[in-house]
């Protein structure tokens, strides 16, 4: 019986979390924050920014990108990038996902439930593994954080915020890092974490288009974010570039994606 | 080759999760790997078991490597060997999937929530090492377990969980393992997951509840536990004498439970009834008062004169 009625409260949480999402309203004057994505955003951000922006050329819906220097600190759990729409604030891939499937837009309809599954188990493979390893090169690697991390993470403050900032944001990381038992990896796991990432999507993807076929869904988002970010940025550590380019296919979907979507 | 892990209990071989998938592994593959039920995580190079220790390699404490040993031991069964690259690429991504959504939501049960926690999690570890690093080390896991639980909050964990438990049980579907027919890493991590949720008695028991609600989950375990982890019958007769204990420290909990929702139902209430208290509006008055008071004398609205009748006295 108790069981019963704490459970009973846990969904009527989940559901009312739901309706304070005010799926219902209109899709208008909708705003993409950012940080400036040239000079600030550190490679993990630059990869989800980028992912949420393909996730929503693919469906189609319309948004401007305004860049702010301090997203972070706007954003109300700390996560970039955040979707504003009237007055609701939505904050990383997860949930602006989750918030346009509300509304009835998605791209998983021509799925059966165990793709479905399959996709979850892809996304939260890229998201969890690929963001783990980039923040472990950011924030751990010595030579890229003094020479990278540092300098992008307070370039927008004044000193003394440009040298305390970064000092602080990196202690919490390396604290998160470690609570999860990335920290003490060497590079050469860190290589193998990346190796096994690649193979697994790219022997997912094989000659498809996409990852599940023809049509795109939102683990291809993710995954174009994150490839497309790690090709482009150059890093002073140059192994996963190298680890990637093992993978002739994923070069070829990242590509694909951005001719499909970044080209007009 | 050894394989130190925490002691057996509640019909489980192991009472703890990545133990348990540890253990399992190594029985799927029938390694010849000495098991040993031990209490001295201080032994293993991360404080924390399970822990493999070999004479010539370094002790293995992850599970991705602890399946790379198992594969180069040398056995007649190789674990994960009939896999196409596909499959085995699905395998990684789902094991990744479960880290990531139903870790943390298992992590919780047994040691974010206050109620569970105080009555098995605490009390087990704490009977089983002896004193003061008992303390020590349910402090030191219990506080790791919240810091990696920081970041989400208690709906997201328990929504993402649902989820996890039935993507899991669509992937199962009616196969006998999640690939078909032979057991793979991945049925000894969700074997290790789900196990514990099922046979250990706990008070607070969402997470319990919905995994019942999956028939084909709840068959798996049973299956996976009668094939390849059946009990000795002493150590069904020593966790059958302990069972009356857990019961009763059940029970207890759960009247705790029903009794602090009652309470906190009725403060509710009369909080509500009494609003606003009378207490608080008579101290705001006294401080506004105050600092009227202290204001007009600064700016010398009010002037007080205490020279001058000292002048007069003289």
């Amino acid at each position: 019986m108790i069981a019963q009625m704490s459970g009973a409260g846990v969904i009527t949480q989940l559901v009312t979390d739901a309706l304070s999402m005010n799926a219902q309203q209109d899709w208008e004057d909708v705003s993409l924050f950012t940080p400036y994505l040239n000079d600030q955003a550190l490679i993990n951000e630059y990869a989800d920014c980028l992912a949420v922006q393909t996730f929503l050329r693919m469906t189609s819906l319309p948004f401007n990108v305004r860049q702010r220097p301090n997203v972070e600190f706007i954003s109300p759990d700390g996560i970039i990038p955040l979707l504003r729409i009237n007055k609701t604030l939505i904050t990383g891939f997860h949930q602006i996902v989750d918030f346009v499937h509300k509304k009835g837009v998605t791209l998983t309809s021509h799925l059966s439930e165990i793709q479905v599954a399959d996709m979850r188990a892809n996304i939260s493979m890229i998201d969890s593994l690929l963001t783990n390893i980039e923040l472990y090169i950011l924030w751990k690697h010595d030579e890229t954080y003094q020479k990278v991390t540092k300098d992008r993470y307070g370039s927008v403050y004044h000193w003394p915020l440009s040298t305390i900032l970064p000092i602080l944001k990196r202690r919490s990381v390396l604290s998160e890092l470690s609570d999860k038992d990335w920290e003490a990896k060497s590079l050469d796991e860190i290589g193998e974490q990346a190796e096994k990432v690649f193979r697994t999507v790219s022997v997912q993807l094989g000659t498809n288009k996409y990852l599940t076929g023809e049509l795109p869904t939102e683990a291809d988002a993710l995954l174009f974010g994150h490839l497309y970010t790690l090709i482009t940025v150059r890093l002073p550590l140059t192994n996963l570039t190298n680890i990637l380019k093992k993978y002739p296919n994923l070069i070829e979907f990242t590509k694909r994606v951005e001719q499909a979507y970044f080209k007009q | 080759m050894e394989l130190h892990i925490w002691p057996s209990d509640f019909g489980l071989p192991t009472i703890d999760v990545a133990s348990l998938q540890f253990l399992t592994c190594s029985k799927m593959c029938a390694s010849p790997v000495q098991v040993v039920h031990s209490t001295r995580p201080w032994n293993s190079p991360t404080g924390e078991y399970p822990a493999i220790f070999d004479q010539k390699n370094k002790p293995v404490t992850d599970y991705e490597k602890f399946v790379e040993v198992l594969k180069k031991s040398g056995q007649d069964v190789v674990i994960d060997a009939d896999l196409t690259t596909f499959e085995r690429a699905q395998l990684d991504a789902f094991s990744c999937y479960l880290h990531q959504n139903l870790n943390p939501a298992v992590t919780h049960t047994f040691w974010a929530d206050e109620l569970n926690y105080n009555t098995v999690t605490q009390y087990w570890y704490a009977s089983h090492l002896h004193f003061p690093y008992n303390l020590y080390y349910l402090e030191k896991r219990r506080k790791k377990a919240l810091r990696l639980l920081a970041s989400k909050n208690d709906t997201t964990i328990l929504k993402d969980a649902f989820m996890a438990l039935n993507t899991l049980s669509t992937k199962l579907g009616d196969n006998k393992f999640f690939c078909g027919n032979k057991p793979t890493s991945l049925d000894a991590l969700v074997f290790g997951y789900l196990a514990p949720l099922l046979r250990v008695p706990l008070p607070n028991d969402r997470l319990q509840v919905q995994l019942s609600a999956c028939p084909n989950l709840v068959r798996f375990v049973e299956t996976v536990s009668s094939i390849y982890l059946p009990l000795s019958e002493e150590e069904i007769k020593r966790q059958q004498s302990n069972r009356k204990l857990w019961n009763n420290r059940l029970a207890k909990a759960k009247a705790e439970k029903e009794l602090a929702k009652q309470n906190s139902d009725n403060e509710h209430a009369e909080n509500n009834a009494e609003e606003p208290p009378m207490r608080d509006s008579i101290l705001f008055a006294l401080g506004a008062i105050t600092l009227s008071l202290v204001f007009a004398i600064h700016t010398g609205i009010l002037q007080v004169s205490v020279e001058d009748e000292e002048i007069a006295t003289e």
